[in-house]
């Protein structure tokens, strides 16, 4: 695969990433109850689980921009990375010490779980350096300094 | 101000939200009964409390790399601007249904009302100064 052909991937995935996250976070805004799986419904517990989908959805913004120019903001990237990363875990540990209910499993994997290796990807590409452009302008001083005679 | 003093000064403020993310991500997560305000301790809630404690976190790991160049990174600054920002509302909102205590407004206060206008400072900054 060339290297734009990557980047144009990297692009892709990333504004798909944007894309969920703010589909996600807005539906879980609006119908909280969706994540309670058989718990009781008390009005904190809907307002805290409002403010994780604003969490997710403000997120899916910081993907759109890493979308545009995903090589620039890796690190956005990262911090998404991470985020799933931590969360997968987060949600596996307390369903396998089934304190959730076992449907928190595909949540995880559509939330989180097939992520993993789309992002990780992308932050390779973008961060390898044989896929970096080429500068094809260079600062004024840099010139400056090149063409000045000893 | 000198252009190299609002970024060095743009650099501390997100580096303080980001420590200050940390802090208070790691707070909620090892001890999320911080947040109950009186209602009672599911073993769900406090998972979900956990959750919000880790993501805060994470969001700290945002502000970080923010810090290290807000002119790069502004869309990160952004973002928590608009969390900040949206947050009040919220929590107002709520406490005016009866649905959270009035004192819930303090955290607010210090994760988020606190922060908004040195945020926009910060986005401020790195819109209007040369990138190196």
């Amino acid at each position: 695969m060339g290297t734009s052909t990557k980047l144009l991937w990297a692009k892709a995935i990333v504004l798909i990433a944007a894309i969920y996250g703010v589909f996600a976070g807005l539906i879980v805004f609006a119908e909280p109850q969706l994540l309670l799986f058989g718990n009781p419904s008390t009005p904190f517990l809907l307002i805290i689980i409002k403010f994780i989908a604003l969490l997710v959805g403000m997120y899916g913004i910081a993907y759109y921009f890493a979308s545009r120019d995903p090589q620039r903001y890796w690190h956005l990237i990262l911090v998404g990375f991470i985020g799933k990363g931590l969360t997968a875990v987060f949600f596996l540990y307390y369903s396998k010490a089934g304190l959730l209910h076992p449907k928190f499993i595909t949540l995880n994997i559509w939330n989180n779980i097939i992520w993993v290796v789309p992002m990780a990807w992308v932050l390779y590409t973008c961060r390898a350096k044989k896929h970096y452009q080429p500068v094809t302008e260079w600062p004024e001083e840099m010139v400056d300094t090149a063409n000045a005679k000893p | 101000m000198q252009e190299n003093t609002k970024i060095k000064t743009a650099k501390i403020i997100m580096l303080l939200a980001a420590i200050y993310n940390l802090f208070w991500g790691a707070v909620i997560s090892i001890y999320p009964q911080i947040l109950l305000f009186g209602n009672p301790a599911t073993d769900f809630l406090l998972i979900i409390l956990r959750c919000v404690g880790m993501l805060v976190g994470v969001y700290g790991i945002a502000y970080w790399f923010a810090s290290t160049n807000p002119q790069r990174y502004w869309p990160l600054v952004l973002v928590g601007f608009i969390g900040k920002f949206l947050g009040p509302f919220g929590t107002a909102y709520y406490i005016y249904m009866g649905k959270l205590p009035a004192s819930f407004l303090w955290v607010n206060v210090w994760n988020d009302l606190i922060w908004l206008f040195p945020f926009a400072w910060v986005m401020y900054v790195a819109l209007t100064t040369k990138q190196d």
